[in-house]
């Protein structure tokens, strides 16, 4: 049974942080709702382990770690159903919808959701989160020298990308 | 450009790219609720109609389409319940009254937002801006997502030059639904000037800026009359220049007033001086107002704009600030027959001006920043200052938001004089 001051702790960490979480994991996975999915059931199994965390001030680097663990795990059952998934048309968004973001930021984002998902989730906790190389090599379980050169390397193919776009 | 101005060009446009989704996040993600900790369970799902949107990856272009499509959809849920202001160019009627409004206040010499929410004007944030000697521009800027907002930071001067010391820089203030501050970014591109007033469109994705020639200086011509639009994802400024010649209201003198955008997100608004204009008649009624398409690449200010008001110094009423309103309207501040007034008024001939507020003048014509109405992305809901005497700034006189002919107070918009370093609400946006 947890502590309650452990679980007021974990209810603080989530409420300040939900948000980025859940679009963390949106722009890891191109999914909101996939990415709600993930971050709410991050938060319910930390929630049962919140008391084997030796230093509660490290639940958020905790949650972010658990998060792409959680849009990893998620990426994986993704393909298999994508396996059939001739069965499920891709539904286009409406000329209206589309207007709201202009056409660069929609070839950006077309062209991060088409890189490796390692590049995508460096990318996306640098240029999102503004994570430091050391934070997000702790996110990710690497090295810090990983990070700079997958996050070298996925810049340079996004901008590779976007050279080649109409 | 070379390979590392290439990659940092690119970074910058993903920076921009993913902040910009995330405003436009599903209200759902961004109600900041946690399970109530006594209480928490295993993750409950939404129910959500068939997972239609898992598609074959080999189609990479359609997943980034399905995010968009997300991301998009989202847009519209973007403000408080019940809105359907979320889009641009729709709704405006029924635009719900903004949630928040920020604040740049210069307590302290340091420029810092504050958060306030509008239904009781409660803080719930507040962050010093990046860089303790910059200063800042006189506008804040908010576009219809509810959560974003920009500032342009003013670079240093040379003494006796004037000229800027450095580059001024554009930022994006964003903001949790909850009203936290979730970030201050730097968005599109520096620019060598001092920037004077600027709004961006509604949708988030242009920032049309006014510049000044130099950064200090007795009188007011050093106001420039260009007007820029920035592409806030490529970096790309577009540029309409003054090329009148001939005398009459759209022969601009300098710029006079506040940017502001169409709800429809495609003309700018602005206001000039035209006349005999000089320092020693800073009080003018002389003006225009121009209606900017910025659907062309740049070029003649007067080719692309049109004049949608003018007035000349014998006006009996005398409009002072006009600023974007509803579709199809300006929202003004005017004078007449001692009374100060903000009234809407239909740019389709025949139709009478709304008057929103009215208040009485005092005997002395006031000054700049009275005139002050600022209005939400949808045009609908302004905010302006009560009149008063502009010699005399009255201690602890706030700005207020009109409904139904009253201003309801906003906490946290004390007036201060618009010297930075003087202690009081600086800039607004909602």
């Amino acid at each position: 049974m947890m502590s309650s001051t452990a679980a007021d702790d974990l209810a603080v960490t989530f409420r300040a942080h939900r948000v980025e979480l859940v679009r963390l994991a949106a722009f890891i996975l191109a999914d909101w709702g996939a990415g709600e999915d993930v971050v709410q059931d991050v938060f319910a199994r930390m929630h049962g382990g919140i008391a084997r965390l030796e230093d509660r001030g490290s639940a958020l680097p905790y949650l972010r770690r658990a998060v792409v663990n959680g849009c990893r795990s998620a990426l994986r059952r993704q393909r298999l159903i994508r396996r059939h998934a001739e069965q499920f048309p891709c539904p286009a968004p409406a000329a209206e919808e589309a207007a709201l973001l202009s056409d660069e930021r929609r070839q950006v984002l077309a062209a991060l959701a088409a890189l490796p998902r390692r590049r995508r989730e460096v990318l996306v906790l640098r240029y999102y989160l503004d994570l430091s190389e050391a934070e997000i090599a702790a996110t990710l379980g690497v090295s810090a020298g990983t990070v700079k050169s997958t996050a070298a390397r996925g810049l340079a193919e996004l901008a590779r990308a976007l050279r080649e776009m109409p | 450009m070379n390979d590392s101005d290439e990659l940092a060009r690119t970074a910058a446009r993903l920076r921009d790219a993913l902040h910009a989704a995330a405003d436009l996040a599903p209200h759902s993600a961004t109600a900041e609720q946690a399970p109530d900790s006594a209480t928490a369970v295993p993750a409950q799902r939404r129910p959500r109609p068939g997972r239609t949107w898992l598609m074959p990856l080999a189609a990479a272009a359609a997943v980034a389409a399905v995010l968009l499509a997300s991301v998009v959809a989202a847009g519209n849920l973007g403000r408080s319940a019940g809105t359907g202001g979320g889009t641009p160019g729709t709704n405006q009627a029924t635009a719900a009254l903004p949630q928040f409004y920020l604040v740049l206040d210069y307590a302290g010499g340091i420029g810092t937002v504050q958060v306030r929410r509008t239904a009781d004007g409660t803080m719930t944030g507040s962050q010093a801006l990046p860089g303790h000697d910059n200063h800042w521009s006189d506008d804040l800027t908010a576009q219809a997502s509810d959560r974003a907002f920009y500032i342009a930071s003013s670079p240093g001067c040379a003494w006796p030059s004037r000229k800027a010391t450095s580059q001024a820089r554009f930022y994006r203030i964003t903001i949790t639904g909850s009203g936290r501050i979730s970030g201050i970014h730097p968005a599109g591109s520096p620019v060598r000037d001092l920037v004077s007033s600027l709004a961006v469109s509604p949708d988030g994705s242009q920032l049309a800026y006014t510049t000044l020639s130099s950064c200090a200086g007795p009188g007011s011509s050093q106001l420039r009359t260009e007007i820029h639009v920035m592409n806030l994802s490529t970096g790309a400024v577009r540029t309409w220049q003054n090329t009148a010649t001939a005398p009459g209201p759209s022969q601009v003198r300098q710029f006079d007033g506040q940017l502001s955008w169409t709800p429809d997100g495609r003309t700018v608004i602005a206001q000039y001086s035209w006349g005999n204009l000089t320092p020693s008649q800073p009080d003018h009624s002389g003006i225009s107002v121009l209606g900017l398409d910025t659907a062309g690449p740049g070029g003649s200010l007067q080719a692309s704009s049109r004049v949608l008001l003018s007035q000349n110094d014998s006006c009996a009423t005398c409009i002072r600030r006009a600023i974007a309103g509803p579709a199809g309207s300006l929202t003004a501040v005017e004078l007449s027959r001692g009374r100060q007034l903000v009234v809407r008024i239909p740019l389709t001939p025949g139709q009478a001006p709304t008057v929103l507020y009215s208040a009485p003048a005092p005997p002395a014509r006031p000054l700049g920043s009275d005139a002050a109405v600022f209005a939400d992305p949808s045009g609908r809901w302004v905010i302006t200052w009560p009149p008063y005497n502009g010699g005399t700034i009255p201690d602890g006189l706030l700005a207020g938001w009109i409904r139904d002919g009253t201003l309801i107070s906003l906490p946290g918009t004390a007036l201060t004089s618009s010297l930075p370093g003087t202690k009081g609400a600086y800039a607004i946006a909602w």
